[in-house]
């Protein structure tokens, strides 16, 4: 029943028919011819095909030893007879592999355990060379096997058929071979798929933590084995769903390949290109012995139901099958008869899974020659110098001719304009990153010098305080936090959610960038041979430059498949990057900001006005300034002529544009309307509301222009100098300095007694309600009345009062006179907002007509 | 000591010590006020020192944040990224606006911390000669008394004790006026002293308040922005930054799994 691979039942054209040494034979017609693909599958069917012979009951009686003598196998040392060169008959000259009876393989199963403990290895391809030993086991033969063809799925070669050569015997037998192969194909599948189960169940891989306890890295070892396993199951489905119940002429197998052919592409190609990092860690994991038991508890358990002898051996196996598609699918279409109808789609399959198989096989050789690349990662210095020959520098000296005659368009270098966009997207996006990055580590430095000075600064706040009023005590302590738990928060999340996960794409675009380079590199080289074959009009390709081809072929196919995949992955995550930046960012603010907030509504605080506090520090700077002036009599005169001069300068327009603080001052001309009025009288106590009895022009930053007739709440009866002819009044909007001339008394309209005691109107001071509404808005506004002049001449400022204007220039002129009561100089207004002093005779009177 | 004038110490002196000439008490008052006073200039120096660290710090933040985001802006992937670029198009607008934000702020910070705190520390060189004066009386007193004691050791004639009267009383006076410069001193460097809390409070409190403005504007402008501050609350739980931390990981383990990044395969034929 069971038959030996290695030995072929053939019949020569003569008509003598007998047993051969199968690797003395050659399919003519094999599309797809590894030496790789043959080896495994034949040793994986010679494996099978010896445990078979092992349990095969008792044979049938011998053959005629006639029928082998006239290919017994010669002396090693003779050379190999020749094969047959029969051209005609080559269908039925090699016999397809035997497959055992699904009898036979329930039997193998029972006893399995017991047989195939000594297991052979898949015997090496020089095996090959020298023929089986005689004498080969005794094999039956089945000269008229009349049984149907699905029950009796063991091979069969019918000795007669060729002899009789009649075509409908030859159809007969074609369609049982057909069969034959179908039923090999769907059981060789079953048990494929059952012996990946087997192990994925054994090694518990569904949950590999406890592999990965013991330092094995489940995931790289056994690749995506759970695909390869769907994959088997559904291509298995197919194909039993393909036979069940129909005819032989039905029974369409190629679709199910075709239809699987993608798919089986992709995980196969997946699980291959995994196998050699597999096949490398487990050539690690042979020193350890803590492993290696772990494996031999895993493959004895196995082995009780799968033939396998090592772990090798049980990784190999998707290798191995995906090798054995193309073979099988030839099988089954030369099998086919010419009108069946799977016929043309078998070919179509047969030419499918070879270009699968080789995909894969290109898949590997690119892999390798990757691997090559990035390995040599970061040599020593010696290993250069060992690696520093004549044909290295002249490979280099090439490299950069090639280079620079492309550059200068002089040479035929091909574009490759898909790759070179990929390998710009890559670049830049490294680029971008590693800005990102650094970015990134300047603010969070920035940031970190920010809150350390806050916090030194409290602490020599606290040092100039003394002992002195625990004032400060709190805006230490929110310091402290800030800079340590919050600045810490804000330091870990960074680090966390964005330097990290940037720092790796930076450190795993090394290896692309490295390729990139070998890849120009390897084209350059290419290029460098091609016009070197040119010149010498070599009509043969040469070996270098096939190679030179190959390579870079490879490593450009490898780039352009996967750096884009590398693109779009980190680009995602730098996205995700820079969110948690700025979300980390404003997390840090928020946190702070809320200190902050808390520090402001101590009671200390309370008087702080949010709108002007530079003009609210002014006043109480000047009053404690004043103190000290009267108190102490070696406080210099500059004490206070410096703080005007302070003043002064803030009066410079650019200044009061660009700062919405300063800018709360702003001159408006306008009359009152009458609800500022009422809430002005609602608001003070009728002896602080008085009368504007004549109009009042800002001169300073802090004065308030008021409009003869408005109304005004005293809050002060004096100005920061201490000079009682100006006060410190509110228009129910603004609050300023205004002279004290133009105010009287609102309620009895009397003259003011100027006997206001300086201790009262410090009280006043005091309850002053900063925090007032200023933000009533008025909409009963009414239209302003503005002078305007329009300058004769240009006029260059002279100093940071003055303003400068252009002949023509149209002026809102708002004082005609200066501080001291000069009227040569006014105070004008231009289109920009800026204010300052301007000669009057410069200017001209404006009349709309 | 720095080369600065500006950073120097003013009080390097110690006031002398005047054994008889003055009350030891009162002497070892001033001395005492001195320490603290020598203290309160090198805080004073250390605020200005922070406060300006802080001001031209939160500038170079700005300036820092700004360069990342005009980075930012220029990449590829912001302008082909829906998502990214408007999400760094409102950071620029943060950005951007708290450019003002942080011009205002240190503004603020110079006129009502910086300038008056400099201020400040110029009246330490009118109190060093303030001592000074106070020093130079007493080396006044000790010259008569020294000369004093020249006479008294000189032959006891009528004119030479006319003189001793007449510098006696020189001394007297010059001891007198040296108590009562000391006295005042003493007096005017403790008021003085007094003063600082008042001095500094109106700066303190401009200062929280600048700052508190300066951080509570900038997460103004950070919650303003419609599609960050959207998508940044949704993901404020740790469990959804732990969501966020292992999509992120898988990301990783993906572009590792890469054959050109030189997965373990590679790694372990270069180990």
């Amino acid at each position: 029943m069971a038959g030996d691979v290695q030995w072929w039942q053939v019949k020569k054209e003569d008509g003598t028919e007998g047993l051969c040494p199968s690797n003395f034979l050659e399919p003519l017609n094999m599309e797809v011819h590894r030496p790789r693909q043959s080896t495994s599958s034949m040793a994986e069917l010679e494996a099978k095909n010896l445990s078979e012979l092992a349990l095969s009951k008792p044979p049938v009686p011998l053959k005629p030893t006639t029928s082998r003598i006239s290919w017994r196998p010669s002396p090693p040392s003779s050379p190999p007879p020749s094969p047959p060169k029969d051209e005609e008959d080559e269908d039925k000259q090699e016999s397809p592999p035997r497959f055992a009876t699904s009898a036979v393989v329930e039997a193998t199963r029972e006893r399995e355990n017991i047989v195939r403990l000594p297991h052979r290895a898949p015997p090496p391809v020089q095996h090959y060379r020298t023929p089986p030993p005689p004498p080969v086991p005794q094999r039956e033969e089945h000269p008229d096997q009349s049984e149907p063809a699905a029950t009796a799925s063991h091979s069969q070669v019918d000795g007669h058929a060729g002899a009789t050569e009649n075509e409908e015997d030859a159809r007969k037998k074609n369609e049982e071979q057909r069969q034959n192969v179908i039923t090999e194909l769907v059981l060789t599948e079953k048990d494929f798929g059952r012996d990946l189960k087997i192990t994925y169940e054994t090694f518990n891989l569904h949950d590999p933590k406890h592999l990965e306890a013991r330092g094995i890295d489940a995931n790289l070892l056994f690749g995506n084995i759970l695909e390869v396993i769907k994959v088997s199951e559904s291509l298995l489905d197919k194909l039993i769903l393909a036979m069940k119940g129909k005819s032989e002429d039905e029974q369409l197998i190629a679709p199910c390949f075709l239809e699987m052919a993608e798919e089986i592409r992709v995980v196969y190609t997946n699980y291959c290109t995994n196998n050699d990092n597999s096949l490398a860690l487990l050539m690690k994991y042979a020193d350890s012995e803590d492993i290696q038991k772990v494996f031999r508890k895993g493959i004895e358990t196995l082995q009780m139901q799968v033939s396998c002898f090592d772990m090798s051996s049980i990784i190999i196996k998707p290798v191995q099958r995906i090798m054995k598609y193309p073979l099988i699918l030839n099988e089954l279409y030369k099998s086919t008869h010419e009108e069946h109808r799977d016929k043309a789609g078998l070919l179509e399959a047969v030419k499918i899974m070879s270009e699968v198989a080789s995909y894969i096989n290109e898949a590997k050789r690119r892999q390798d020659i990757v691997s090559r690349y990035l390995g040599d990662g970061s040599p020593s210095f010696s290993s250069r110098m060992a690696r520093f020959s004549f044909h290295s520098v002249a490979k280099k000296s090439s490299r950069l001719g090639a280079k620079l005659s492309s550059s200068l368009g002089m040479s035929n270098t091909v574009r490759d304009e898909l790759f070179e966009e990929c390998a710009r997207t890559f670049f830049s996006l490294d680029k971008h990153i590693k800005n990102f990055c650094r970015g990134v580590e300047i603010v969070l430095y920035q940031t970190k010098e920010v809150s350390l000075a806050q916090f030194h600064s409290s602490e020599a706040i606290s040092d100039f305080f003394d002992d002195q009023t625990a004032n400060n005590f709190e805006f230490r302590q929110a310091q402290k936090y800030i800079s340590s738990e919050l600045l810490t928060q804000f330091t870990t999340s960074l680090q966390k959610y964005v330097l990290e996960p940037l720092n790796a794409i930076i450190d795993l675009a090394i290896g692309p960038t490295k390729l990139i380079e070998k890849r120009n590199d390897k084209l350059a080289d290419y290029h460098a041979l091609l016009s070197k074959a040119e010149k010498l009009r070599d009509a043969r390709m040469p070996e270098d430059l096939n190679l030179a081809k190959n390579t870079y072929e490879a490593l450009n196919t490898q780039l352009l498949e996967e750096l884009p995949a590398f693109s779009v992955l980190a680009e995602e995550i730098f996205v995700d990057c820079v969110m948690s930046y700025i979300r980390s960012r404003k997390i840090f603010s928020a946190k702070v900001a809320k200190k902050y907030l808390y520090l402001m509504e101590l009671p200390v605080m309370a008087g702080f006005a949010r709108e002007d506090p530079v003009g609210l520090f002014r006043v109480k700077h000047n009053l404690i300034c004043d103190e000290m002036n009267n108190k102490l009599c070696f406080v210099s005169r500059t004490f206070k002529t410096d703080n005007f001069g302070t003043m002064r300068s803030t009066s410079n327009p650019g200044s009061t544009k660009t700062s919405p603080y300063l800018s709360v001052e702003r001159t408006e001309d306008r009359t009152q309307s009458p609800s500022r009025k009422s809430f002005l009288l609602s608001k003070y106590p009728l002896n602080k509301v008085f009368k504007v009895t004549q109009s009042w022009t800002k001169s300073e930053v802090l004065d308030l222009s008021v409009q003869e007739g408005d109304i005004v709440a005293v809050i002060k009866q004096q100005d920061p100098m201490g000079s009682t002819e100006r006060w410190y009044v509110d228009d129910g909007e603004n609050k300023g300095f205004v002279a004290q001339k133009c105010l009287q008394q609102y309620l009895n309209s009397s003259p003011l007694s100027s006997g206001y005691g300086d201790a009262e109107s410090d009280r006043i001071y005091e309850e002053v309600d900063y925090a007032s509404t200023d933000k009533e808005e008025d909409i009963y506004e009414e239209v302003p009345e503005y002078d305007f002049y329009y300058a004769e001449f240009n006029f260059d400022p002279t100093d940071e009062s003055t303003l400068k204007m252009q002949k023509g220039q149209v002026l809102k002129v708002l004082a005609k006179n200066d501080r001291q009561g000069n009227n040569e100089w006014w105070y004008v207004e231009n289109r920009d907002g800026e204010h300052g002093y301007v000669p009057s005779n410069y200017l001209k009177k404006y009349t709309t007509q | 000591m720095t080369w600065n004038p500006l950073r120097r110490s003013s009080l390097t002196h110690k006031p002398d010590p005047a054994p008889g000439i003055i009350d030891r008490l009162k002497d070892r008052e001033l001395e005492d006020l001195y320490v603290k006073l020598q203290k309160l200039e090198e805080a004073n120096k250390r605020i200005i020192k922070d406060i300006k660290k802080f001001s031209e710090g939160i500038q170079s933040l700005s300036k820092a944040e700004n360069k990342l985001i005009n980075d930012l802006s220029s990449s590829a992937s912001c302008n082909k990224n829906e998502k990214f670029r408007s999400v760094v198009e409102e950071y620029i607008t943060v950005t951007t606006e708290m450019n003002k934000t942080v011009q205002d702020t240190s503004k603020v910070c110079q006129k009502t911390v910086i300038d008056p705190m400099k201020k400040y520390n110029s009246e330490f060189s009118n109190i060093s000669s303030y001592i000074h004066k106070r020093d130079s009386s007493i080396v006044d007193v000790k010259k008569l008394e020294a000369k004093l004691r020249k006479l008294q050791d000189k032959e006891k004639s009528t004119t030479n004790m006319a003189k001793q009267q007449l510098l006696k009383k020189t001394l007297e006076q010059a001891i007198n006026e040296a108590q009562v410069t000391h006295n005042k001193l003493l007096e005017d460097l403790s008021v003085f002293h007094e003063l600082r809390g008042q001095y500094l409070t109106p700066s303190l409190h401009s200062l929280i308040q600048s700052q508190a403005d300066y951080y509570g504007k900038t997460v103004q402008l950070f919650t303003h922005l419609s599609n960050m501050s959207t998508e940044n609350t949704a993901i404020n739980t740790p469990q959804r930054l732990s969501e966020k931390k292992a999509e992120i990981d898988s990301k990783l383990n993906a572009i590792r799994a890469l054959a050109i990044v030189g997965g373990p395969g590679g790694q372990t034929a270069a180990s």
